[in-house]
């Protein structure tokens, strides 16, 4: 089942990387992957969908990446993944809710990476639109996700 | 409802780009970082083309009518070829992979 996922989740990633969405803010994507990340939070225990989560980074990195990529990516997915089991724990919080917050945590992730890298004051000023756009994307992903989650817990039980 | 506020929202990043920055008024000087250092700093007022050669790899940034791009560069993304034209103080152009920050200032 791990496995599944995780094939799923390289292979969302790896399609994301081929359609080029050109976004206002640098670094900007949608993070298609993190609809499998969500999905399998409320399907899988939570040590499974860091080895998920884990495994994704490792393989896409090193297949299709290079190695900053490979660090802005972890620390994104590992802030991300954090964030979201604390919120998946709190009451009021769907799964919209949760990808919400990893979408924004794994900007706020990918930024802090930037800024060690560059260090320059002024990349602060990307800060607001990023988490601006972390906002939307994981909106959009949660929604994709709550949506899916019916089916997926569907075919899970027939295990 | 629900419809209206992210169409603001997706408005309200797009537009970002020209609110966040650029309130404190036209700049003069171009200050250009690699690695975090100062690598050379330029007038905005002559046009010039400036090379940045690097390990990391090349970019070239050029000065023309006041204002400040980046041309060409041989990173991956092409992200940084893509932030446009600057003239405003506080505003940058940023390579990542290459470590490239230009930033507007207003005085030497």
């Amino acid at each position: 089942m791990c496995g599944i996922f995780a094939s799923l989740a390289m292979i969302f990633g790896y399609l994301e990387m081929l359609l080029p969405i050109p976004f206002p803010v640098p670094g900007m994507k949608l993070g298609v992957a993190n609809l499998v990340i969500v999905t399998g939070l409320y399907v899988l225990r939570p040590q499974e969908v860091a080895a998920i989560s884990l495994i994704r980074i490792v393989l896409s990195a090193f297949l299709f990446g290079t190695m900053m990529s490979f660090w802005y990516s972890l620390a994104g997915g590992a802030l991300s993944f954090l964030v979201m089991c604390g919120v998946k724990k709190l009451k009021g919080f769907s799964a919209v809710g949760v990808s919400v917050s990893g979408g924004v945590a794994h900007n706020i992730g990918q930024f802090a990476v930037a800024a060690a890298v560059i260090q320059n004051r002024m990349v602060f000023t990307y800060l607001p639109p990023l988490i601006l756009a972390g906002t939307l994307t994981g909106l959009l992903m949660g929604l994709l996700a709550s949506a899916a989650l019916p089916a997926v817990k569907q075919g899970m039980n027939g295990r | 409802m629900l419809v209206l506020s992210l169409i603001g929202a997706v408005l309200l990043l797009f537009g970002m780009r020209y609110f966040l920055w650029g309130h404190k008024g036209i700049g003069s000087v171009v200050v250009i970082y690699t690695d975090g250092t100062e690598f050379a700093r330029y007038p905005l007022t002559e046009n010039a083309e400036i090379v940045v050669e690097q390990k990391s790899g090349r970019n070239v940034l050029c000065i023309e009518d006041g204002k400040v791009f980046m041309r060409e560069a041989d990173c991956p993304k092409q992200e940084c070829v893509g932030m446009g034209k600057i003239n405003r103080i506080e505003q940058t152009i940023v390579c990542l992979p290459h470590r490239v920050v230009v930033e507007i200032r207003p005085d030497s």
